[in-house]
């Protein structure tokens, strides 16, 4: 055990996890799935915080909220999309991922 | 609406100028169905209430500049629809109406 100075993260997926074939590699693919869930994660808590900054806007703007905080809230509903659960209910182009539509 | 007006002559909106600016009325806060004519003397008004913390007999002075100039405005409105609804009963009936003010009131 050595005692480092600094905490490392580990950014990437599992480099030789293959999703047709999973119990090739079965240490790789607990490390993919690990992966998967860490970066939910973070995007539940990134949306936490966005919504925590969201509502002071509201407070500390009043009235002007309208125009002031315009970019907060579209930074909300996009940290939304596709995070947490119980969505079932929700219309699907509020969580799904947004579909960029190509213009012919 | 507006072709009512245009079929009775009369021109919509507000004669008075616009005095606070867009940039003014946000600074202060002003609510949004508030941001007219006469928001420049709402701006002191509510500052004034405020400070003072809403005692009735407080900021008596621009309370009432204040209540002068929104009446004005409503007389003006009152006006342009006494205006337009008197030019539609006489095209639809053909004679005289009674308006929610006489004629005799002159608004000065």
């Amino acid at each position: 055990m050595v005692r480092k100075a600094k905490v490392e993260f580990d950014e990437q997926p599992p480099d030789n996890f293959d999703p047709k074939n999973p119990y090739a590699d079965p240490v790789a693919m607990l490390e993919y799935r690990e992966h998967l869930v860490r970066e939910k994660w973070i995007q539940i808590e990134t949306a936490k915080i966005i919504r925590e900054r969201l509502r002071w806007c509201y407070r500390i703007e009043g009235i002007n909220h309208h125009q002031k905080c315009r970019h907060l809230v579209d930074q909300y509903l996009e940290a939304t999309r596709g995070v947490g659960w119980g969505k079932d209910a929700r219309p699907p182009e509020l969580h799904e991922p947004k579909k960029i539509i190509e213009a012919e | 609406m507006e072709a009512a007006a245009a079929a009775a002559g009369v021109e919509l909106g507000s004669s008075k100028p616009q005095i606070a600016t867009q940039a003014e009325m946000a600074e202060a806060r002003v609510p949004l169905a508030y941001r007219d004519q006469c928001a420049h003397l709402l701006i002191p008004l509510n500052k004034c209430r405020v400070a003072e913390f809403y005692l009735p007999w407080k900021c008596e002075p621009e309370r009432h500049a204040y209540e002068k100039c929104q009446y004005e405005l409503v007389m003006e409105r009152m006006l342009q629809m006494q205006k337009i609804r008197e030019a539609q009963e006489t095209k639809v009936k053909g004679g005289a109406s009674i308006g929610l003010i006489p004629a005799t009131a002159k608004l000065a």
